[in-house]
């Protein structure tokens, strides 16, 4: 009960970086995270890059304790967020994860309507009145940038709407009830090049306010749209640096075959 | 490992051997019992469906397979060919002969035919009678005796007596409490033949009154079961109820019988020695097609039936033997078998 | 469906053209097949329309309508001829509608936790266990409201000796499994990305439980409720035993009364002479034919309603053109809605104005959260206590009785000697017949309704109609199934005829379950399939069906178990007494529900005890199928991605 307190009066102060230190992941005898230590930057657009089951998606689901809810799985190090380590054992995930949201790969939306979707969590979090719902649904669906083209179909079934509607759906989702830091599981992969564009355009825009931490499988995309960059093999971190200079000057051997597709 | 080529093969072999088991087993299908002896069909009554059982198993003549369903339903299965023994607790109607399109003025008043219906000769056997014994809670001690008179009060809705002591001939004696009957509902043979003895003109256009049953007005409470008839009265100080004799024998603590007099004061009480003065006592019935022949199986087990042996069995399942009613019966019927 | 016509232009196209439309003859069988098997139960729904509607032709030629829908008193004989049909009515309301107030919230919230809350190894005991309560005779069930709480009703609420509370009770535990199992699997069939997403938007489990899973599993539920109400519906050894035999114009629950379908198996199995009151008896099982045709098309409405979840109006629907009764229900369903929310929101003003609004904080959901999985856990242990409850009264009559002769012995008429040997065979060979002529048309309909079939009106109506046959008083199949296989297909009153009427009645539930399993796997495996040229059997077959297998188990666990402890519907088929079992399907047989219901109407004591005895061994026989069933289940859930 205290900490949960804590954690409400540190979320104030928790405007910073993420620091990762020396976290480990275990699927019971799968060590998928080895000692991975690093700084999120505040703000800013970091990428998780590196080839199929390295562990990226996994250290992802770490920073807002998704792993929780999968059996089995051990994680130990710590994840400091200003003054408080998320990974702690009296940290509640609930409140967290309204602070710390995240898009999946493939587009999910409830099988309710558009509205219902985004007003979801709102309500959950305890806002009833009905003008101030559409007033977030409004605008949360303006900074998904995707009012313009279901905005006067907001009861609509949200399954009815295209791939890559319902991902920027998933995305307002995710914005409805304002984080500070929104990970996204290969928001792409399932979209079609113009759907992409436009998310890359969306995060773009999203980094002036939140921290946007990115897991992709596409360089260029990771090249187009990230700050930071992060290149993970085998559940290790291998190179972490400025996307500029990790993609053209990378300092590992490794990182330089992943780059030149020698492998992955 | 090449386990998908395994579970093929195996899934083949399974159904190689289901499909031999069910031809074996289908194979009964065409041609009959192998064993030789003669099978015969029995079904009707639930009344005289005991008593069937009984007979089936010890008579060492055929294979008889004995099912219930109720007396219009042995009837009807018998005059369709289906069976070939109908149990009825009570006489064949004009109604039996109508439902299977022959005409009902075929059928006598003593449940007997003029005529065959599709072929079949509805012939009526009297195998054995049934007492309804009439019963109230043991804590009743005013109504331990009534009359027809009394019994129409209770039962019909022709001026209707609502507590114990409006009953004509009990205002002295009987408390002023409510009458709560528990019966046999409409459905039941016992129910038709109760009404049939104490309603003059039953089931006629002129019926003298209905029972109170159709009177709808929460004091006859009917039930399907008579051994939950026997409970209700047993758990209820004002109850008073009636069911077929053997329910009454085999709980003789649980309830309380009451003598019965047609007359005015001719008061009987329900037992197998009393039998032959008891107003409520009723034939059960089979029918056949027409009368057997002598060495035709049925006509063995009809003499089995009516002879010393089978009649011996009577008492055992809690009915009454016909020497007890009448020796005339078990002779004359034996006589037409010969 | 019998593939496109190849004309002259095709078939020259077609000449050494690797992607011609061949004809796959395999193919077009196996879709012929199913087709045939969801025709197969259209055909008996039409034989049982049948059978009420020429039954009560007569009655309705002679009773005028109106009296017969809007009379207030049955005494259908012929001299008093009072055809007033609402008290068979009140008492079927209030028997059914009390069962389904209880069993409804109690079912779900059971199956909530089962699905959301509860372990895999507790899940995996507690399912089968309730399950088990579906199977128990209903006759059990009839003497267990009579002896146990009817006298409870009776002591301290006054009520009458038989009354219309022990049987809602009574079919309120009765109709339990079914709602909690078919709910329960549709939950668990919602893909856990849903679940997911939620937690990731910060909800607790409970809210995600609540307000993501729910709704989405809400068709499941929808169909379990339905599947509960008609068994409700149907049930009349309960009613007969514990509420009464005498129609009464009541909804307190206190009183006696008769249900429409207590009725109806009072004319086929009583011994009414033919006449008024027996088509009376048609006309009754046509009237509540037609209800549960009512209520399932009302359902499948609120089921899409809900699905699509509109709360807000769209603008765009003004353009268009949609069917009347459509936009009828929808108007009726958005006032519906915005009624209930219009009245919350008053009664929060109220609320707001005497008590200041309170914030919602992360407390507050987390005891909303205790709460309610304590709640609903509690469900749990309640209809456990009952299921402890009715097998302590069985065992405790029935278990001394069992030794080898008892299960080698015939029935015989001395008590003594008597035994179910040849009952047991009768019964596993029924059971065994049932399930093989249950599954294939079974599943075979539904997957030809769901898989195969153009979603159109005809199709929708077909659902309805099997839908329907779950709400057909077993009584009616004993009566369909006599005069067509014994009589007109002169098969008899074999285990033909018994297994092939007990499949029609199993039909219904395995038919609703496995559409409900198919509808729960996600069209994308589908359309991988298809991608990779599969056709369309093949999809079915290698991708659908076995996703789709544990609701489909969970369907033939609850029909079978339902069959083999029914003794109406092969009432006039089975017999009450042979000395051997049956040696091939033309043979009569002996059943274990109806040797017991035979011996409990006997009046020596000693034929209860046995009666006792037989229903802990059809406990036994049922708690083995469904081991069997159940083991086949989890096996096939453990497969299942997710």
């Amino acid at each position: 009960m205290q900490k949960k307190e804590k954690i409400k009066e540190a979320q104030d102060k928790t405007r910073g970086n993420i620091k990762i230190e020396n976290v480990n992941v275990h699927y019971g005898d799968n060590h998928a995270i080895k000692n991975v230590s690093m700084e999120i930057k505040h703000k800013h657009v970091t990428a998780f890059i590196g080839p199929s089951g390295c562990g990226k998606s996994t250290l992802l689901r770490t920073l807002n304790r998704m792993n929780d809810e999968i059996v089995g799985c051990r994680t130990t190090g710590s994840v400091y967020w200003g003054y408080i380590n998320i990974l702690e054992k009296g940290i509640d995930a609930v409140p967290l994860r309204r602070k710390v949201g995240m898009v999946f790969q493939k587009p999910n939306p409830f099988p309710k309507s558009i509205f219902d979707n985004i007003a979801y969590a709102p309500r959950i979090h305890g806002i009833k009145e009905k003008k101030k719902l559409e007033k977030i649904v409004e605008k949360s669906l303006e900074d998904a940038a995707l009012y313009d083209e279901v905005g006067d179909r907001l009861g609509d079934s949200a399954m009815s709407l295209s791939g890559g509607q319902q991902q920027r759906l998933c995305i307002a989702r995710t914005l409805a009830i304002e984080p500070e830091v929104i990970l996204m599981d290969e928001p792409c992969s399932a979209l079609d090049p113009i759907a992409t564009a436009k998310i890359e355009d969306l995060i773009n825009e999203l980094k002036k306010k939140y921290t946007v931490i990115i897991v992709t499988h596409n360089m260029q995309q990771a090249a187009r749209v990230s700050d930071y960059t992060g290149f993970f093999y085998l559940g290790e971190l291998i190179e972490y640096d400025k996307t500029k200079k990790l993609f053209e000057n990378p300092k590992e051997e490794l990182t330089e075959n992943y780059m030149t597709g020698r492998f992955g | 490992m090449n386990w998908g080529r395994n579970i093929k093969l195996n899934k083949k072999l399974v159904l190689i051997v289901a499909i031999t088991l069910t031809a074996v087993f289908l194979s009964g299908c065409v041609g009959e019992d192998s064993s030789g002896t003669p099978k015969l069909t029995q079904t009707g009554s639930s009344t005289v469906l005991p008593l069937a059982i009984a007979w089936a198993e010890e008579f060492d003549g055929a294979t008889i397979s004995v099912s219930g369903g109720g007396s219009s339903h042995g009837l009807n299965f018998l005059l369709t060919g289906q069976a070939d023994l109908g149990d009825a607790s009570r006489l064949m109607k004009s109604s039996d002969y109508e439902k299977v399109g022959c005409n009902g003025d075929l059928v006598n008043d003593d449940g007997t035919a003029s005529a065959a219906c599709n072929g079949i000769m509805p012939t009526k056997w009297v195998v054995a009678y049934d007492m309804l014994a009439v019963v109230i809670n043991p804590s009743n001690t005013w109504a331990t005796q009534l009359n027809y008179t009394q019994l129409y009060e209770i039962f019909t809705d022709d001026n209707p007596a609502v507590y114990w002591d409006e009953v004509s001939g009990l205002s002295e004696t009987a408390p002023h409490s409510e009458i709560e009957i528990y019966a046999p509902d409409e459905a039941s043979g016992t129910y038709d033949y109760f009404f049939e003895e104490i309603i003059p003109n039953w089931g006629k256009d002129d019926q003298q009154a209905n029972t109170r049953l159709e009177m709808a007005d929460s004091i006859y409470h009917p039930s399907a079961d008579d051994n939950v008839i026997l409970s209700a009265i047993k758990e209820n100080t004002n109850a008073i109820g009636f069911f077929g004799f053997a329910y009454y024998k085999e709980n003789p603590t649980a309830v309380s019988p009451v003598e019965i007099a047609e007359g005015d004061d001719d008061f009987q009480e329900a037992s197998l020695a009393n039998v032959a003065n008891y107003p409520m006592a009723r034939p059960l019935h089979i029918y056949t097609n027409g009368v057997p022949a002598s060495g035709n199986v049925i006509n063995d087990y009809l003499n089995y039936i009516l002879g010393q042996e089978g009649q011996d069995l009577v008492p055992e399942v809690g009915y009454v033997r016909l020497s007890l009613v009448d020796e005339n019966l078990i002779t004359t019927q034996l006589a037409k078998l010969e | 469906m019998f593939g496109k016509k190849i004309g002259k232009k095709t078939k020259l196209a077609n000449e050494g053209n690797p992607f011609s439309l061949k004809f796959n003859p395999k193919e077009k069988l196996i879709v012929v097949l199913l087709f045939i098997s969801a025709s197969i139960a259209i055909f008996f729904s039409a034989a049982i329309i049948y059978t009420l509607v020429s039954g009560s032709f007569d009655f309705f030629l002679q009773v005028d309508i109106i009296e017969f829908l809007t009379g207030t008193v049955w005494v259908p004989t012929e001299q008093l001829r009072e055809f007033g049909i609402l008290p068979l009515l009140s008492g079927t309301l209030l028997i059914a509608g009390g069962a389904l107030l209880i069993s409804v919230p109690l079912g779900i919230a059971a199956a909530l936790f089962l699905s959301e809350f509860a372990g895999n190894r507790l899940r995996s005991i507690v399912k089968p266990v309730i399950e088990i309560l579906a199977g128990i005779p209903s006759i059990v069930y009839g003497f267990f409201a009579l002896m146990f709480i009817s006298p409870i009703f009776r002591d301290n609420f006054g009520a009458s000796y038989f009354n219309a509370a022990s049987a809602i009770i009574a079919v309120a535990i009765m109709i339990l499994p079914i709602i909690i199992s078919i709910s329960d699997d549709a939950m668990k069939a919602v893909p856990n990305n849903l679940r997911e997403t939620s937690l990731a938007l910060g909800a607790t489990k409970w809210e995600t439980s609540t307000k993501v899973v729910m709704p989405a599993a809400s068709s499941g539920i929808v169909a379990s409720i339905l599947l509960g109400l008609a068994r409700a519906l149907g049930e009349t050894m309960v009613v007969v035993l514990a509420a009464g035999s005498i129609a009464k114009l009541t909804f307190n629950p206190l009183d006696e009364t008769m249900t429409m379908s207590a009725y109806i198996a009072k004319v086929a199995t009583g011994d009414i002479p033919p006449g008024l009151a027996v088509s009376a008896g048609f006309a009754v099982g046509l009237t509540l034919f037609l209800i549960t045709y009512f209520i399932n098309t009302v359902a499948s409405r609120v089921v899409i309603q809900i699905k699509t979840g509109t709360t807000v109006k769209s603008k765009k629907d003004k353009g268009k053109r949609s069917n009347i009764i459509k936009r009828i229900f929808s108007k009726i369903w958005d006032i519906f809605t915005k009624s209930i929310s219009f009245i919350r929101e008053k009664i929060n003003k109220i609320r707001f104005k005497i008590f200041k609004p309170k914030p919602i904080t992360l407390n507050r959901r987390y005891w909303k959260q205790r709460i309610g999985v304590t709640l609903i856990g509690g469900s749990i242990v309640f209809a456990a206590i009952f299921l402890v409850l009715l097998l302590g009264y069985v065992l405790s009559e029935g278990v001394s009785g069992i030794d080898a002769n008892f299960l080698t012995n015939y029935p015989s008429w001395r008590p003594e000697k008597a035994g179910i040997g040849p009952v047991i065979m009768g019964s596993i060979y029924l059971m065994g017949l049932t399930l093989a002529f249950t599954a294939p048309l079974g599943i075979g309909a539904a997957v030809y309704l769901n898989e195969f079939a153009k979603d159109t009106k005809y199709t929708r109506f077909l659902r309805r109609i099997i839908q329907n046959l779950a709400g057909v008083p077993s009584i009616v199949f004993g009566l369909m199934g006599l005069t067509i296989f014994v009589t007109l297909f002169n098969f008899g009153p074999s285990l033909l005829s018994g297994s092939l009427i007990l499949t029609i009645m199993a039909l219904p539930i395995v038919v609703v379950a496995t559409e409900e399993a198919l509808k729960s796997v996600p069209d994308s495996f589908r359309e991988a399939a298809r991608g990779v040229g599969s056709t369309r059997w093949q999809v079915v077959r290698h991708h659908v069906l076995p996703n789709a297998a544990p609701g489909i188990m969970t369907g033939l666990i609850l029909s079978l178990s339902r069959a083999i402890g029914e003794t109406a519907p092969i009432l006039f088929i089975v017999s009450f007494f042979a000395k051997a079992a049956p040696t091939s399907i033309s043979d009569s047989f002996m059943a274990l529900p109806a040797q017991i219901f035979y011996w409990t109407t006997q009046p020596k004591e000693e034929f209860h005890e046995l009666a006792a005895s037989t229903i802990v061994i059809l406990l036994v026989i049922l708690l083995a199928m469904n081991a069997i069933a159940i083991i086949i289940r989890q096996r096939a859930q453990a497969k299942r991605d997710w």
